[in-house]
């Protein structure tokens, strides 16, 4: 009888139970929006990076990651190459050659680190193709051309359709050098990258190494970037001559940066809940002092304490569980319409969009997040009712009947 | 008929003689550069040369004796100044090694050290490895005469092949015409602006042949700094053995 | 004035509920104060790591040395410039290096590498180096070794003791050449800079290119991110009359350049430009909570009031005055409410300001390597404190403009009733 009697004092007061209700929904939206747009932030960082010049997972000749030797080939890389595209979980893969050698322009020269792709599989790979600011990412059939960094084409001070010669030890250990036309000139959200990093066909620089067909370098694209840690330790298994290392692995500051991400989230959900719990009590003991007389008569004509103290724990827990669910589906709701439009963060930073380059994150939420930050609002959200609770029990009913 | 034969002859025979002179004597602009290039480079010798790299804040001196087989080998010894004396480079057609006496080693130049410049100077160790060759890389077209420093020199435009692993759109170089030699070369970049001027200068004969022995390189573009290299003695036509220009050997060079 | 009186008087005649409201505003400001000042915290930590690892917040060079790094662009040591650094009491630390590109050889392995000439108890300071190292021990001032980067040290195939050479481009075309023994071995976190880095300590430096008395570059590390710009007004200041080459004609102080970790870093800058934005959206999330909490209050008093407002306008006050009256007390309120939120999180703020909160686990260990301290510690900034209180009042003020929507709405019988 206390169900009915609790959920007949809901529906009395409209507005009191709207705004409890509200609150918790709030509460578990705001939660919950956090930890999506963490996500979406996180992801955005990781894939930028990953897009740019890490993918999930790179293959090399052990003897590559020493000093880049020409000779550091992958031993039948052409076959590891073909095996991967079929794997499932493989979104895309490219082969390249890489080599350290010297670019030089008629003003002046600068050290970088010469990539020979194949564009068409490259194009899947790296996002470098779309980060093309001038002039294209490689006319099929032209011969010697080269895509370099804006940053780079301003130090030689060279521009679109410009010659460049590369020098580089070839396989042989003889230096080589050949001319290049630059076709297009890229801009990418990391400068350092863009001043050192230059890209030709895969055929032109592997004709002066001598190479042949054989590949340097196998950059890896995963469907789902999460399984790269076991993907990765399958191919360890399938190809033990290989070393087979994953973007974090490849770049350790970028992991660590999101780390940071994880631990900060924790911090500001804590917050957050912290905030609603104190808004739900201070909401709630209102709304019990307003209650004085009704709770005065309902002791006076009877009820136990321990009733009434339920009476109101009870009235919060159903209040709760109408609120969790507007929560979760304004969650959804928000969620996925940010999903799709992102949330441009140069709108609220001046610099950012300053900078030119579009910060969009968009909202991420794992399923496996509903139910822990769901439990924690409705835990929250009880725990507040507590104190007025207790609070309800302390008037006396002679006092509270006449109270005006 | 005799008569009128033999009058057409002495007619025709001046003409003959002055048109086939004429073609013989015009080289085509490739044969040129050819002559001149190996005129300069050509045979083996031992120079001595002083090395100036001057800028606008201070100018630094240094003597070095050169040993050169072709174009391909070469010893060069630092003699002066004291500190840096010992000094030596070897190079062998692409490698250059270098030996320092105060650290006692032999260190190879890895390829990135190419675009570096050599000694301070405005020549850089690419430049001393001549990857290209004016001859094979380029074509050639005379582009006219001028006279430099008293000398008649053809000047010969030269624009390099497509495939050339070249950064300059164009070498102007003008030509004695006399002895074949470089007097001055010009190098222009894609926007046809002037980047480096290699000047020779103060021909004289030296060890038996006539060579500029003031050479110059000089930026444009960057005042008051330039490289020169004064040739100071030569001697040439003698003979190595491959075996001179060795690391093991390099260190018994005096 | 009478208002005000009665306002004052009705706040007071239920203490109860005064101190709810009072409360549920303190609440909203110290959450809001909280969470802001750990975010900025965080950042400024993230910042602070980062330049101590490499650039600091600010640089000093001979104009044009940061876009061609040519030896020939050095300065001279100057006392009365580095006085004039240890004097100004935001530059916590200075740091002086004489860096140059050189060959280190071993045998048959070369390698192009960065050899930087350092003061080795300030550099300690700034970048703990010493904590880096794996085997031998650190450079001591007048050290005639080198340390080198382990994995440099792998691709040589040398360890503590062995000798390497190195040689290079030295100042005004000098050749640069010195044998020196390994007297240890640091490893750094970035793969890159593992490969390529070795030091040597100044004399040594300048003994090797010989440059005399010079530096490439001083970094400054300063007490605070927000004084970054103000020290580098100071700097540029000061330095009008100063000259870093002496005999060079100029005393205008113009051949100095001073860079502040933006220009040197703008990867860095725009990740935190882009944390502040997000930062924004954070906030703003938890104002929509604080909104809730506090509309929620303000409604319930409203509501456990209507019999007094219904008595009141039924013996003729009228509407606009009594609903004047109450936003009038709820302004009070949340007035009271923030100076002591603002006053009650400067001690909260203190206490984890000085116990920081510790992470654990793989990534607080990932995260030693690369100089970051796994802590996560507020910032002090009072102005953070101010601008969180006044938009937490803010939104208490809008909301309470909803009385003079509900009073004005009152239906006297109703109210009475209730």
């Amino acid at each position: 009888m206390l169900f009915k009697i609790a959920w007949r004092n809901i529906w009395r007061n409209k507005m009191r139970s709207i705004v409890v209700l509200s609150s918790v929904a709030i509460g578990l939206f705001a939660g919950m929006f956090m930890i999506a747009f963490f996500q979406g932030l996180m992801k955005q960082e990781v894939d930028n990076a990953i897009e740019t010049q890490l993918s999930h997972i790179q293959l090399h000749n052990p003897a590559f990651a020493e000093d880049k030797e020409v000779s550091a080939l992958i031993e039948t890389g052409g076959f590891i190459l073909d095996q991967l595209r079929k794997n499932e979980a493989v979104k895309a893969v490219s082969g390249r050659v890489v080599t350290g050698g010297m670019i030089t322009s008629s003003s002046t020269a600068a050290g970088v680190e010469i990539h020979g792709i194949v564009s068409g599989d490259e194009k899947n790979i790296s996002s470098v193709a779309g980060d093309v600011v001038e002039g294209v990412y490689f006319n099929p059939g032209k011969k010697n051309e080269i895509v370099i960094g804006q940053q780079l084409a301003k130090k030689l001070a060279v521009k679109l359709h410009s010659k460049i010669v590369l020098t580089f030890q070839t396989k042989s250990g003889e230096l080589t050098a050949g001319s290049f036309r630059i076709a297009g000139i890229f801009r990418s959200r990391n400068s350092a990258f863009d001043q050192t990093t230059v890209f030709t066909a895969f055929d032109d620089l592997a004709l002066l190494l001598g190479t042949g067909k054989e590949i340097h370098e196998i950059a890896v694209l995963l469907k789902d970037g999460k399984q790269a840690d076991s993907l990765a330790a399958g191919f360890k298994k399938n190809y033990p001559a290989v070393q087979i290392q994953t973007w974090s692995e490849i770049e350790p500051e970028m992991a660590m940066l999101t780390g940071l991400m994880d631990q900060m989230m924790y911090i500001i959900i804590g917050i957050i809940l912290l905030a609603l719990m104190f808004g739900i009590i201070n909401t709630m003991l209102m709304a019990v002092l307003e209650r004085q007389r009704e709770f005065g008569m309902l002791m006076a004509i009877g009820m136990n304490k321990t009733r009434v103290f339920f009476m109101v724990i009870l009235e919060s827990l159903m209040l709760t569980c109408l609120g969790l669910p507007a929560g979760i589906f304004l969650t959804i709701g928000c969620v996925q319409f940010f999903a799709k439009k992102g949330i441009d963060l140069s709108a609220f930073s001046e610099a950012l969009s300053q900078l030119g380059f579009s910060s969009i994150v968009y909202p991420q939420l794992q399923q496996s997040m509903f139910l822990p930050v769901t439990l924690m609002t409705a835990f929250t959200a009880l725990l507040s009712a507590i104190y007025p609770a207790l609070k309800a029990l302390k008037f006396k009913p002679a006092v509270a009947i006449h109270k005006l | 008929m005799k008569k009128k034969v033999l009058v057409l002859c002495s007619i025709l025979l001046p003409f003959a003689i002055v048109f086939t002179s004429f073609i013989s004597d015009d080289p085509s602009a490739k044969d040129i550069v050819s002559k001149a290039e190996n005129n300069a480079k050509g045979l083996s010798s031992i120079m001595e040369m002083t090395i100036q790299i001057v800028r606008p804040t201070w100018t630094r001196s240094m003597s070095v004796k050169a040993w050169s087989k072709g174009e391909h080998y070469s010893l060069m010894l630092v003699t002066a100044p004291a500190k840096d004396a010992g000094t030596l480079f070897l190079k062998r057609v692409r490698e250059i090694w270098n030996w320092v006496p105060s650290i006692e080693r032999v260190v190879k130049l890895p390829p990135s050290m190419m675009a570096q410049s050599f000694m301070g100077t405005d020549f850089t160790n690419d430049d001393l490895v001549k990857a290209s060759s004016r001859i094979d890389d380029y074509t050639h077209r005379i582009a006219g005469d001028s006279v430099i420093q008293g000398r008649k020199c053809w000047k010969i435009e030269m624009i390099p092949l497509p495939a050339a692993a070249v950064v300059w759109s164009k070498v102007s170089m003008w030509i004695d015409q006399k002895d074949y030699l470089e007097l001055r070369i010009e190098f222009y970049d894609e926007d046809n602006k002037l980047v480096n001027v290699l000047q020779c200068s103060d021909v004289k004969t030296i060890g038996g042949r006539i060579l500029p022995c003031k050479m110059e390189m000089i930026p444009a573009g960057k005042k008051g700094q330039e490289t020169v290299i004064l040739y100071n003695s030569a001697v040439f036509n003698t003979t190595f053995s491959d075996d001179f220009f060795t690391t093991q050997n390099m260190k018994k060079a005096k | 004035m009478m208002y005000l009186q009665l306002a004052w008087r009705n706040m007071w005649r239920s203490r109860r509920r005064t101190f709810i409201t009072i409360s549920s505003i303190f609440f909203a400001v110290l959450f809001a104060i909280l969470m802001r000042v750990m975010m900025i915290g965080i950042f400024d930590k993230m910042i602070a790591d980062t330049v101590s690892m490499s650039t600091g917040y600010i640089q000093v060079h001979h104009s044009g040395y940061w876009e061609n790094k040519s030896i020939d662009s050095t300065f001279e040591e100057n006392p009365r410039l580095l006085e004039m650094l240890n004097s100004n009491k935001h530059i916590t630390a200075w740091n002086p290096h004489l860096e140059s590109f050189a060959l280190a050889s071993s045998g048959e392995r070369t390698k192009g590498i960065l050899v930087t000439g350092i003061d080795p108890e300030k550099e300690n300071l700034i970048s703990r180096l010493s904590e880096k190292i794996q085997s031998g021990r650190y450079l001591g001032n007048k050290d005639s070794g080198i340390l080198l980067a382990q994995g440099l040290a792998e691709y040589l195939n040398l360890m503590v003791n062995d000798t390497v050479v190195l040689l290079g481009q030295g100042y005004q075309g000098n050749m640069a050449a010195g044998k020196y023994c390994i007297r240890g071995i640091a490893k750094l976190p970035i793969p890159q800079m593992n490969k390529s880095m070795a030091w040597l300590p100044m004399q040594g430096s300048r003994d090797f290119l010989n440059t005399g008395a010079r530096y490439t570059s001083l970094s400054l590390m300063v007490s605070d991110r927000t004084q970054v710009d103000a020290v580098k007004r100071y700097l540029l200041n000061q330095i009008k009359g100063m000259s870093p080459v002496s005999g060079s004609g100029r005393a205008d102080g113009l051949d100095y350049e001073i860079m502040t970790w933006q220009e040197m870093l703008p990867e860095l800058d725009q990740l935190f430009q882009a944390k502040m934005a997000q930062n924004v959206i954070m906030s703003g999330i938890l104002y929509l909570v604080i909104a809730f909490g506090i509309f929620g209050t303000i409604l319930m008093m409203l509501n456990e009031r209507m019999h007094e407002f219904g008595i009141l306008i039924a013996i003729g006050m009228k509407k606009r005055i009594l609903a004047g009256i109450v936003v009038l007390e709820l302004i009070l309120m949340s007035l009271t409410g923030t100076f002591l939120g603002i006053a009650g999180a400067v001690p909260l703020v203190l206490y984890f300001r000085f116990h920081p909160i510790h992470m654990g686990g793989d990534w607080a260990r990932t995260a030693e390597k690369f100089n970051f301290s796994p802590v996560l510690q507020p910032s002090v900034d009072f102005r953070h404190f101010i601008i969180q209180g006044y938009a937490v009042l803010s939104i208490a003020v809008v909301l309470s403009l909803y009385a003079l929507v509900k009073i004005n709405r009152l239906k006297t019988i109703n109210a009475l009733n209730s």
